[in-house]
């Protein structure tokens, strides 16, 4: 469900499925405790289909602890997602590098 | 009644008991269902059984019509049996675990047979005993207590067959073991009394155990079973050890006495001449015993050598055999009378059965010596045939029965006359030291049992209060923890057990359980209490977050120039989403609606500050933008936990249905156009959610109502509506929803979009809060600018 790979103090995590009430929990806690010494963290949106506002929530509380210790972006952030980003205005908290 | 009538009754009962086996036979041939591996084994043994009936009833009928009662007897032991084996079958078949499904009842059948069989045994052993009925009776429990073992015995033969087969169980091997033997001694030892109280054992047995299965009773049998064979063996041991003793001392005493009277008779020199004189001449002699002659000394006669008797005259030779004889003959009775003998006889064998004697210490009817007349066992008794056998000195016991073929009887032999002839001096032991010393004995082994199954009795009331008063009192004690459910009457209960053993230690886990089950009962109570209370809270939260939003519609009855409908929907008891609408002053009313990050109890409480924010911050006047610019600023003053909304934001112009709105990051609205079709708002500039990033701008927008035009105002709940299989509802489906509204109600507009959704989530689980809102203008509409 949560692949991580870990390379130095860059920290890549790979969530799969959608990320909504239900599943956002899920994805806190699988972070909790990981970001320990994390400069860089990616979150590859890869197998993200969907993201609700508590998945955002979400985002933001990491970006928020992100924001102390070094920086955080999204890949792979497929169009629906980016229209949600978009309409919330996202942009201006989070980075987002599709390329 | 003659032994004769009684027989062929016993005959004619066997003979039932074999029909009622013929019958068994043939229902479980005939019977419809599939034959089973019981039903095979059933059938396989019948056969054999009943073929061994039929030939065995075949060979004894010569034997029964010629009356011959003794050997009759000893055929129907064999053919009695039968019904024996019989009963045995059916504790085979019909274990108690079995059920026997042919509507004939083998254990009742059964008990006729095994009654008469019973009745008939114990009237021939009382007719032909030669001992009084009370000791025929006593005998008789002797062999009551063997019949019981052989009972249980049996029992348990027919279980252990079965239970080998399924299942290994420890607990009937050992019956097994003693059933073997048990069956064994039946078969080869048992008398006729034994076989018929064993077949009635057998058949209570049975019953007894269908009927209680009771632990025991079980235990009671294997306990029964081990004491029984116990004392048995120990009894036989000791009756066997101690009666071959006295047979021995008896034998040897009255040897003593046959070796007197052979040396007495070997002193005479001419002993080998005389017995050849003796034999050929016995009517002469006896001639010459009745006339009274002279008799020569006793020490003249011993000289007399075979040579000299050879020389004599024909008369010398009488005189002297004569002389010889009634000397010999008065030796003869004087040991016979001095040591008070059963038997003193010298005779001559010929073969095995028959002979001629020569002395003998008891007369002829007649008064006269026995000498030269002859013997036959069959002519003259049973005991005869014993001297003609070479048993010299051998006596048996036999299992507790006296047989009336006893070897009791011995002799000595002679040394060879001229002729060659062996005579022998035969005694035999007195029965009626014998039977007062059998009784004796069997009075001691009867007492020796009877302790023994004192002590049998003895070991299962210690294994009732050791092991199933205490099981029992816990099954109690379960059963009403049941009904009552007090962990407390368990344990002032099970304290009752004291043992320190397993079943205390079982006792006292138990008693430790239950009280566990009532802390874990109390705990279970405590949850439910407070889920039940947080439920109640969650309501009144809910309650609270309903009356916090307008919810009276119409809600302005004195303004024509709208009508407003709004509804909110939360997936949860309480939600995140919200929507207002209030007049800022008579002219303006401001509506919005707001989505706030997650559902439940925080999403709520966040929504309630959200909503007062815009609510206090809107009296004080402003354009939407200034209005969420400012709650933005003071939401992100203090919001670690990163909670944002969505909201869009409007305050209409009544009188020239001109919106001014602001947007921070929610789902665009959709208004109708000249077409009457709503359509997305094209032109919304929108600002980042309230509370996402601190000193955020927002700014206006302008939007126009014509008269009789709507604007809708919804949540993401709404186009991301699920179906069973997944797929959001989706905006351009809930555009096309909302076409046509024919100058409806804003709440008919509502519902109907409600309705759809329904329809299309069918059963799948909503996550998402639900709001919408709509507006219809009724106002006049600014004809040019």
């Amino acid at each position: 469900m949560l692949q991580k790979i870990k390379d130095n103090d860059i920290l890549t995590v790979k969530p799969e499925g959608a990320l909504d009430t239900l599943t956002s929990p899920e994805f806190t806690a699988g972070m909790e405790g990981e970001l320990d010494g994390i400069k860089t963290l990616i979150l590859d949106f890869e197998k993200v289909p969907y993201i609700s506002s508590a998945g955002v929530r979400a985002i933001l509380l990491l970006q928020q602890t992100m924001d102390n210790q070094g920086s955080m972006k999204l890949v792979h952030v497929n169009e629906d997602i980016m229209e949600l980003f978009d309409t919330i205005g996202f942009f201006n908290v989070v980075t987002v590098d599709n390329d | 009644m003659t032994a004769k009538e009684i027989v062929s009754i016993s005959f004619i009962m066997n003979s039932i008991s074999v029909l009622i086996m013929l019958g068994l036979f043939i229902s479980v041939v005939l019977k419809k269902e599939k034959k089973n591996k019981k039903d095979r084994i059933f059938l396989a043994v019948t056969v054999s059984v009943l073929i061994y009936a039929l030939l065995d009833t075949a060979v004894s009928i010569p034997d029964f019509t010629t009356g011959s009662i003794q050997l009759t007897i000893q055929t129907e032991r064999l053919i009695g049996f039968i019904p024996h084996f019989a009963c045995f079958l059916m504790a085979l078949y019909m274990r108690p675990d079995g059920e026997d499904n042919r509507g004939l009842k083998p254990s009742r059948l059964i008990t006729v047979p095994v009654i008469a069989d019973f009745v008939l045994t114990a009237t021939l052993i009382v007719i032909y005993s030669d001992r009084s009925f009370i000791s025929a009776a006593g005998s008789g429990v002797i062999t009551a207590i063997n019949i019981l073992s052989y009972a249980i015995a049996y029992y348990y033969v027919g279980i252990c067959l079965f239970e080998v087969w399924k299942t290994d169980r420890v607990l009937f091997l050992l019956p097994t073991f003693f059933a073997c033997l048990a069956v064994y001694f039946t078969i080869f030892m048992g008398g006729p009394l034994s076989k018929a109280l064993l077949m009635s054992g057998a058949v209570v047995y049975i019953y007894v155990s269908r009927k209680f299965r009771s632990l025991i009773i079980r235990i009671g049998g294997i306990v029964l079973v081990m004491f029984i064979f116990i004392t048995l063996v120990m009894g036989n041991e000791i009756t066997s050890a101690a009666f071959t003793s006295y047979l021995v001392t008896l034998h040897d005493r009255n040897d003593e006495h046959l070796r007197e009277t052979e040396d007495y008779i070997e002193s005479f020199a001419a002993l080998p001449w005389l017995v050849d004189y003796w034999e050929d001449n016995p009517e002469k002699i006896k001639e010459r015993l009745l006339a009274d002659t002279k008799i020569p000394s006793e020490q003249e006669l011993f000289k007399i050598g075979v040579d000299e008797a050879e020389e004599m005259s024909k008369e010398e030779q009488l005189d002297f055999a004569a002389a010889c004889y009634k000397s010999i003959d008065g030796f003869f009775v004087w040991q016979f009378e001095l040591h008070d003998l059963d038997d003193l006889f010298l005779i001559i064998p010929y073969d095995e059965y028959d002979g001629t004697v020569l002395f003998d210490a008891k007369r002829s009817p007649d008064g006269s010596v026995k000498l030269g007349s002859d013997f036959d066992v069959f002519e003259e008794s049973f005991e005869w045939s014993n001297y003609a056998r070479e048993t010299e000195g051998r006596m048996h016991w036999t299992w507790g029965t006296y047989k009336e073929s006893d070897d009791f009887g011995f002799y000595r032999q002679m040394p060879p006359s001229r002729r060659g002839r062996v005579a022998r001096l035969c005694t035999s032991l007195k029965r009626s030291d014998i039977y007062e010393h059998m009784d004796f004995i069997s009075t001691f082994r009867l007492t020796a049992m009877t302790y023994l199954i004192l002590v049998a009795v003895a070991v299962l009331i210690i294994l009732y209060r050791m092991i199933l008063r205490p099981l029992l009192l816990m099954r109690e004690t379960m059963r009403r923890y049941h009904h009552d459910k007090d962990p407390d009457k368990v344990s002032s209960d099970m304290e009752r057990i004291t043992q320190k053993d397993e079943i205390g230690s079982f006792a006292s886990e138990f008693s430790l359980l239950t009280g566990e089950m009532r802390r874990y009962t109390q705990e279970v109570e405590l949850l439910a209490t407070d889920k039940e209370r947080v439920a109640s809270e969650l309501r009144m939260a809910a309650d609270i977050q309903n009356k916090a939003l307008p919810s009276k519609f119409p809600a302005f009855i004195d303004k024509p120039e709208f009508d407003i409908y709004a509804s909110m929907n939360p997936a949860k008891e309480v939600g995140g989403d919200f929507y207002d609408f209030f007049l800022t002053d008579e002219k303006h009313l401001a509506f919005l609606i707001a989505d706030v990050s997650d559902k439940g109890i925080p999403a709520a409480l966040f929504m309630m500050s959200v909503k007062n924010l815009i609510d206090y911050r809107a009296q004080k006047g402003g354009t939407p933008a200034d209005i969420l610019t400012s709650v933005n600023d003071q939401i992100c003053r203090n919001n670690e936990s990163k909670m944002f909304a969505t909201v869009w934001m409007g305050i209409l112009d009544l009188d020239t249905g001109i919106v001014i709105c602001a947007n921070a990051g929610h789902e665009r609205p959709a208004i109708t156009n000249s077409n009457e079709e709503f359509e997305l708002i094209e032109k919304d500039k929108h600002g980042p959610a309230v509370g996402m990033i601190p000193g955020a701008k927002y700014s206006d927008y302008e939007i126009r109502l014509h008269h009789k035009g709507y604007i809708f105002l919804y949540t993401d709940g709404v186009i991301e509506a699920k179906d069973p299989k997944g797929e959001f509802y989706g905006a351009d489906n809930m555009l096309l929803n909302l076409s046509d509204p024919e100058d409806a109600s804003p709440k008919w507009i509502i519902d109907t979009l409600y309705d759809s959704i329904d329809s299309y989530v069918q059963d799948a689980k909503r996550f998402d809060d639900m709001t919408m809102l709509c507006l219809k203008y009724l106002g006049e509409e600014e004809s040019t600018q």
